[in-house]
């Protein structure tokens, strides 16, 4: 199987921290990936990391076999990793439909003294534009917001249009940063159902960072968890990483350190609990 | 009574301003067509400022150093090198898109304020020159612009000028509109609200700087050079940090990333310092009055209040 993405001994460093150190991971084409980990562990990093935010400090990254480490990050976008970010980032002047538009700037541009003249192919590559734009907000199911502006949303209704932006273009690689972050639990199912739909229809490899554990854990095939900047589980199936005493540790042992008691005995009472 | 569809009003009122701007010169004394091609020069400067500061959200205040390079140029090709205006004045225009370019570059890295600064600076580098290169320039006194060769058309020098900018007008607000309209227009508004996100969906932030910045070079250039033969006279005072002022009210008061915004307000501004000019130093504080009235009362200016009021005349940024 290719590799969709693939991460060597990636690491980054902001000032004297150690945000991500070594971290090495493929991620199979046409999988649905979870990334977890206690706040403030990496993941989001790791994403800006891939989608070229942020420059590696040593390590390399590839997509689908090409070294995208020092491409600039737009040309990343282009080459097919798009991304939603955890906090929605849409265009308010711009409507829904135009939101989603936007997306598909990745693969689909026109000259500019075409547009400045409308030229008949223009006029063509637009009126596409706009039904490729109609027919992913169907496939979101947010057809009827489509003349609604940014700022007219609710919170969960933006999360899908930035997902519909994101999947527009019919990305390889899909990175979503925290999707179900604030919404209800209907909204949590109605995302998880259109993320799986993504994954299986539309044949996109899927990366989901996520703090709803029960998400990750009912949608993912693999799921990779990152503490302190590191791999503790490179990849490991729902159940295996549920059973791991050091993925149990992470988490739970950030509860002990914040808790009043800091001894180890204090640890197995809350693991027994949870 | 039937209620008109706002967006069909919005159209016949356009129909019927380019209609009265086409009659115009034949109704009214020439004085009067004099203001109204200046009135039309500075809805294509409000477009080439709205363009940079509305739509790309750069808090760039270079526009008068574009229109001035781009008058001076036309100016000194035609009086110095004997060039016929038909050709000075599109290099004008040009030179002022290629300044434009080397413009985007600090705002490449510069954001908010200090790009305000560099570009405030860049104006009166621009206005020193033109001030000190006596040699060239005439300095402070200026120089006089002849009328552009009509190659016989029957019809006034001064109506002449007056329909070559109500063309350039409408060539300029036609392109203008298609390229907000499009996924170049789009981008930008990406740039104004969400520059980190652009180059995530595949923006080119550098290149779409670049061309945002030379097309509003390039208006501005085209109006300044307009703004030259219409005066028949070219001195840097034009160009100077007031003219930039006046600018920046016309695209505050009638509304940032709006086409509809800059026509409303750069003919606002213009009519009411023609009617305030009779009482001398008032111009100056009603300037004041109206932008800060703006800023606290419509903050999106006149079209942000219309399309509060008509949603349907929101301005369209794709092809329907």
């Amino acid at each position: 199987m290719t590799a969709a993405l693939t991460l060597e001994g990636v690491s980054i460093q902001f000032g004297g921290i150690r945000a991500l150190e070594d971290v090495s991971c493929q991620v199979p084409a046409g999988q649905l990936r979870g990334i977890i980990g206690p706040n403030g562990s990496g993941k989001t990093t790791l994403l800006n990391v891939i989608s070229r935010i942020y420059p590696v400090t040593s390590g390399a990254i590839r997509l689908f076999g090409d070294d995208i480490t020092r491409w600039p990050n737009h040309a990343v976008a282009r080459h097919g990793v798009m991304r939603t970010y955890q906090r929605v980032a849409l265009v308010n002047q711009l409507t829904v439909l135009e939101n989603v538009m936007l997306g598909l700037h990745a693969t689909r541009r026109q000259s500019l003294l075409g547009i400045a003249f409308c030229t008949p192919g223009y006029r063509r590559f637009e009126r596409e534009s706009v039904d490729r734009a109609r027919g992913t907000l169907e496939f979101v199911g947010i057809e009827h917001l489509a003349d609604r502006r940014g700022d007219e949303l609710s919170g969960g209704q933006m999360r899908l249009v930035e997902i519909a932006r994101a999947v527009v273009s019919r990305p390889r690689v899909l990175l979503l940063d925290e999707p179900a972050a604030g919404l209800s639990l209907v909204r949590i199912d109605e995302i998880a159902d259109l993320i799986r739909r993504i994954n299986a229809e539309l044949g996109v490899t899927v990366v989901l960072v996520e703090h709803v554990l029960n998400l990750v854990m009912s949608l993912c095939e693999r799921i990779s968890v990152l503490v302190s900047g590191q791999l503790l589980v490179e990849s490991g199936s729902p159940s295996e990483v549920q059973e791991d005493p050091r993925v149990r540790e992470a988490y739970l042992g950030q509860a002990r350190a914040h808790g009043p008691g800091q001894g180890q005995g204090e640890g197995e009472a809350a693991d027994a609990r949870a | 009574m039937i209620m008109a569809r706002p967006e069909r009003v919005l159209r016949y009122a356009a129909v019927a301003g380019v209609a009265v701007l086409a009659v115009a010169p034949w109704m009214v004394s020439l004085y009067k067509v004099h203001v109204l091609n200046i009135l039309i020069i500075n809805i294509i400067l409000a477009t080439s400022l709205n363009l940079v500061m509305g739509y790309a959200g750069q808090f760039a205040k270079a526009n008068v150093a574009f229109m001035g390079l781009g008058a001076y140029t036309m100016g000194l090709l035609v009086t110095r090198a004997d060039w016929s205006f038909w050709i000075a004045w599109p290099a004008g225009a040009l030179l002022a898109a290629a300044v434009g370019t080397l413009v985007a570059l600090p705002a490449l890295r510069l954001r908010g304020l200090y790009l305000a600064i560099i570009t405030i600076s860049f104006v009166l580098i621009v206005h020193w020159s033109f001030l000190h290169a006596r040699f060239l320039t005439g300095g402070a006194s200026g120089f006089s612009v002849p009328h552009p060769n009509y190659f016989g058309l029957p019809i006034p020098n001064i109506q002449a000028t007056y329909y070559l900018s109500l063309l350039t007008l409408l060539g300029a607000m036609w392109i203008v509109r298609n390229l907000v309209a499009s996924g170049f227009g789009r981008s930008l508004l990406c740039l104004a609200e969400q520059e980190l996100v652009a180059p995530a969906l595949g923006i080119n932030v550098f290149t779409t700087k670049i061309a945002v910045f030379a097309l509003s070079g390039l208006l501005a250039g085209l109006a300044g050079g307009l703004h030259a033969v219409t005066l028949q006279f070219i001195d840097p005072q034009n160009f100077w940090l007031l003219q930039l002022v006046v600018q920046l009210c016309m695209v505050a008061l009638g509304g940032v990333a709006s086409l509809l915004g800059s026509v409303l307000g750069a003919s606002i501004m213009i009519l009411l310092i023609e009617v305030l000019r009779a009482f001398k130093g008032l111009w100056e504080f009603a300037i004041g009055a109206i932008l800060l009235l703006t800023i606290v009362f419509f903050p999106r200016g006149i079209a942000g209040l219309v399309e509060h009021l008509f949603p349907s005349l929101r301005e369209r940024r794709h092809r329907p």
